[in-house]
């Protein structure tokens, strides 16, 4: 099964980011030591390396929801660009979304409009360059069909 | 016998493959994979699992305001293809 090597690659992928970014963070922060996502994470847990493993398992989760939801959206080449778009959009928000909040990324009431409309503007600029490329393929098309159709006359 | 320059397409509709002729619709006994290796490359593509092309039946190739691939046909009509399909479009016009 394809989806199982997906699964398989989207966690390694997702432990692999989230540790460079907490890595990064912790440097930044001037942590004594490595904190695995935000204080009020790490609080909840009796120490640093509960901690650490429960945010593992989120990364790899995290990774996972994006690598199956590209691969079952994008192995479906039939639908057009805005139907892959869009259901990419939602398998992506209703499950990333609750996986950022139990890692404590951000405060929920504070923050949700805003990363909402980040998601948003980030899936509009996918969309857009998406048919700018296929835009473009089709002229490419059009260019060789002329190209082929001159050759024949 | 229809003449082999007056094929448009052929393509499957419910679970039979037909050929599109300028002179009319024909249901044909050979299954898609069969006529893929019988028909030559030079003249045919395929643009998805259920539909082959003869190359001279296109019109011009544009995009949907949703963004799939439409293929205009000379006969007025228009079917579709997708991302994966129009890669091997594009070598069958670069022989």
């Amino acid at each position: 099964m394809k989806v199982i090597a997906h699964v398989i690659s989207g966690a390694v992928i997702g432990i692999t980011v989230g540790f460079m970014i907490a890595l990064g963070f912790s440097v930044l922060n001037h942590t004594a030591t490595f904190m695995p996502s935000t204080p009020e994470f790490v609080a909840r847990f009796s120490n640093n390396l509960a901690a650490t493993v429960a945010s593992t398992g989120l990364w790899a989760l995290i990774g996972i929801v994006f690598e199956v939801a590209s691969y079952l959206v994008f192995v479906r080449s039939q639908w057009s660009i805005t139907h892959q778009t869009i259901v990419h959009f939602i398998v992506t928000y209703a499950c990333f979304t609750p996986l950022a909040i139990i890692a404590d990324w951000f405060p929920v009431q504070d923050y949700l409009i805003s990363y909402t409309i980040a998601f948003v503007i980030i899936y509009l600029i996918a969309w857009f360059s998406s048919m700018q490329i296929a835009k473009a393929k089709v002229r490419r098309l059009n260019q060789l069909l002329n190209n082929n159709q001159s050759q024949h006359d | 016998m229809v003449p082999f320059y007056r094929i448009i397409r052929f393509y499957t509709q419910d679970k039979h493959v037909v050929c599109e002729t300028t002179a009319g619709t024909y249901r044909v006994r050979q299954r898609m994979y069969e006529l893929r290796m019988q028909l030559s490359e030079a003249t045919f593509i395929s643009v998805s699992n259920a539909e082959v092309i003869s190359k001279s039946a296109i019109e011009s190739f544009s995009l949907t305001g949703s963004g799939s691939y439409q293929i205009n046909l000379t006969s007025g009509a228009s079917t579709y293809t997708s991302r994966r399909y129009v890669k091997q479009i594009k070598e069958a016009f670069l022989k």
